[in-house]
């Protein structure tokens, strides 16, 4: 079976970085980001509380937990705008002082579990589904009979390879997870998405059973392509980190508390996938990989569609990749030529130029006629803009003035 | 409340640029001007060369009168190039030069990049080309050869034989004896630059490789003709032949791959390339039959190209109609 993701564009992929995974260090200092503001922040801790690992140290949206990471001082809260959601995020500063003891299982371990409990378990763990960039909790629709499972390991952007690592070196837990989240919910069928030329594809199938390979072929992005197979077959898209966390929250007891990133770029001399727990500054991570010299540019989120970040900042749970990157020293704009590039490589088929054109009469009217809003920011047209119109920038600015965020 | 650094991904970028598309124009430009110089000798040389001269420096001198940003590109020489081209080689040097003056001037600096799809350069330099100097524009040199002009000086039309464009020919119902060779390498009489086909399709190719053209409007134009050539024969010979002289004609390959199908100029939807290609076969075709040969594709792509912004913004929305379909759909 295949996906062909036949619009986007080509961009380079290299594999050869070490598949293992960097077990994660203890920071003396950690912002955890808690939510965005307009999520419903239910703060349970104060400035100047001790919390222990597993904590909560909050409640966002409908009683998702937040926990912490480690154990230590809550030494502040603060708010920051987020770079690439132009929405504010609520962080935590927390002083670890090192006295992690384990303290799961947090709930009843059982061998199966019913579809109640299971969701039960997931919102309780606090799960991030990183394909969607969101809490897993909020993208199950109950209602829905899923056929199938996918468990998403598509790393389609350069220098990125959360997914596949988490599944290279977890795969009990990663196809456990699975299995358990489709025993519970009653669905038949489970598959594992993977890129074509994805040198460990043979490794994975003999050492996989149980599940269906599909291969996603062609270009960049593969998200629509993607999504309308989710839909097609009524899949439920799981990523692999998802996939793992679950499987550490029905055996263990144990919430979410930590993620894998791939960093990796020119800037780094020894690239790595590495497990951070959440909160962790960028700048641990980047001692770790050996990042040296002037950090000139340092992407958080993969660099097609991430944010830039600063090394004291940390990473949202979903950012599967950390790269540093040489400044571009000639990135002169140019006029637009007209050529229809952007249009030609659009996943969603919609005319980046023309949404630039008009995005300074931002009036709502015209976004929906230009359908701005289904834009998945995948940077396609950007990237193969020979003026260099800031056209991905732009339409995110756009839809986010449009959605009442920040100001253009 | 900290500020974060808002930069915008991606962070990184193809390596296409514009000056990469303006590049390879100029490349197509000047393999066609070489095989121009050797048939024709040093007089091409020396028109293509003052024509693109004069087009860059009128750009580059006026955007700094106007103030407007220094041109950085290189397509006013690729402008000239073409300019030139579509001359007959007998032509004397101020035409061309006076034509990249004027239409430069008028397009690229007064006008301005916000105007550029409503007037296209060589169009009104053809325009000009064509009031001030109607005999030399269409009278054509037979039996040239590499050293029969002199590259400088005025050439004066006692001193060579003419011969009527292909055009003119199928107009006048002439007998055409232009064999597939003649036509494939250029042998018959047209614009110093623009009857190669040979090379012009290799420039094409080249084009399509390095996807610096709207390949669309080119082919389109190229089916459309050729289906009205086949189901209208003006020739005396078969209807392969028929196509061949009515492509050739009037530089038609030439404007079809270098101007029309020029990237920058073409409207930027596929339906609406489609569309303006086959508007541009259409009344191409509808002028020769109405007796205007020598003038009927740049006279078509001046008409079509008022159109091309209407066709871009049509297609567009009927894109989004299906596109807002499917997704109900769904
Ligand atoms: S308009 Fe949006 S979806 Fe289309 S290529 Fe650009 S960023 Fe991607
Ligand atoms: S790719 Fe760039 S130059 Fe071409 S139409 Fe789109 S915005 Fe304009």
């Amino acid at each position: 079976m295949q996906i062909i993701a036949k619009k986007g564009v080509k961009l380079f992929r290299d594999f050869y970085i070490d598949m293992d995974i960097k077990p994660y260090t203890f920071p003396d200092v950690l912002r955890l980001p808690i939510g965005f503001e307009n999520e419903k922040i239910e703060l349970l801790k104060t400035k100047g509380d001790r919390v222990k690992k597993f904590e909560i140290i909050a409640n966002i949206k409908n009683n998702i937990p937040v926990y912490s990471s480690v154990s230590g001082k809550i030494i502040d809260f603060f708010t920051s705008r987020s770079a690439d959601y132009a929405e504010n995020m609520k962080y935590a500063v927390i002083e670890a002082d090192g006295t992690d003891l384990p303290s799961y299982p947090l709930w009843e371990i059982k061998s199966g579990y019913t579809k109640e409990e299971m969701l039960e378990i997931i919102k309780k763990a606090g799960i991030i589904n990183e394909p969607l960039s969101g809490y897993f909790t909020e993208y199950i629709n109950t209602s829905t009979k899923y056929k199938t499972i996918i468990i998403d390991c598509v790393d389609d952007q350069p220098y990125d390879l959360s997914k596949t690592a988490t599944l290279l070196n977890y795969q009990k837990e990663v196809v456990g997870g699975a299995e358990i989240l489709a025993k519970a919910f009653g669905i038949p069928k489970i598959e594992l998405l993977i890129t074509k030329n994805f040198r460990t594809e043979e490794l994975l199938k003999s050492k996989i059973d149980n599940v269906d390979f599909v291969q996603v072929k062609g270009k960049y992005p593969a998200e629509p392509e993607i999504v309308q197979y989710a839909h097609k077959t009524t899949a439920l898209r799981v990523g692999t980190q998802c996939c793992r966390a679950l499987y550490r929250a029905a055996f263990f007891g144990e919430p979410q508390i930590s993620h894998i990133v791939t960093v990796w770029g020119e800037g780094v001399e020894a690239p790595a996938n590495c497990e951070i727990l959440n909160g962790t500054p960028t700048k641990y991570l980047l001692e770790k990989c050996s990042a040296n010299g002037i950090l000139e540019r340092i992407v958080a989120g993969g660099i097609m569609t991430g944010y830039v970040i600063s090394t004291e900042a940390s990473l949202f749970r979903w950012d599967g990749a950390l790269t540093v990157m040489p400044l571009k020293k000639h990135s002169k704009t140019y006029h637009c030529l007209n050529c229809g590039r952007c249009a030609e490589v659009c996943p969603m088929e919609l005319a980046p130029y023309f949404i630039l054109r008009n995005s300074n009469k931002a009036s709502e009217k015209i976004a929906k006629q230009l359908c701005a809003g289904m834009c998945i920011f995948c940077g396609a047209c950007s990237y193969i803009c020979p003026s260099r119109q800031p056209l991905g920038q732009k339409i995110r600015e756009y839809n986010n003035f449009l959605n009442g965020g920040s100001e253009k | 409340m900290i500020k974060s650094n808002i930069k915008a991904s991606p962070f990184i970028h193809g390596s296409e640029n514009a000056l990469n598309l303006h590049l390879d124009l100029l490349i197509g430009l000047l393999s066609v001007m070489i095989i121009s110089v050797v048939q024709n000798g040093l007089r091409a040389l020396t028109l293509c060369l003052f024509s693109a001269l004069t087009a860059w420096l009128t750009e580059k001198i006026g955007l700094i009168i106007v103030g407007r940003e220094k041109s950085t590109d290189l397509r006013s020489l690729a402008m000239g190039l073409i300019i030139a081209m579509l001359c007959p080689v007998t032509v004397p040097l101020w035409l061309p030069i006076s034509a990249s003056f004027i239409s430069v001037l008028f397009v690229r600096v007064i006008l301005g990049p916000n105007f550029k799809n409503l007037f296209l350069t060589p169009v009104i330099a053809w325009i000009f080309m064509l009031t001030v100097a109607p005999e030399e524009m269409t009278s054509y040199a037979v039996d040239v050869s590499f050293g029969t002009f002199s590259p400088f000086e005025n050439i004066n039309n006692d001193f060579y034989v003419t011969a009527d464009s292909i055009a003119q020919q199928l107009q006048l119902k002439k007998e055409l004896s232009y064999s597939f060779l003649d036509i494939l390498t250029g042998n018959y009489p047209g614009g110093l630059g623009t009857t190669c086909i040979f090379i012009i399709l290799g420039v094409c190719v080249y084009f399509i490789f390095r996807r610096s053209m709207a390949w669309q409007v080119s082919l389109s134009m190229i089916i459309t003709v050729a289906i009205f050539a086949l189901l209208i024969n003006r020739t005396t010979q078969s209807p392969l032949f028929s196509v061949l002289y009515e492509l050739s004609a009037t530089s038609y390959i030439f404007v079809a791959v270098f101007v029309a199908g020029d990237i920058i100029n073409a409207p930027s939807v596929t339906g609406a390339k489609i569309v303006y290609g086959v508007l541009i076969g259409v009344l191409t075709m509808a002028f020769r039959y109405l007796g205007f040969a020598e003038h009927c594709v740049l006279l078509s792509l001046f008409i079509c190209n008022f159109f091309c912004e209407l066709l871009d913004v049509l297609f567009l929305y009927l894109q989004i109609y299906y596109l807002r379909k499917r997704m109900i759909k769904r």
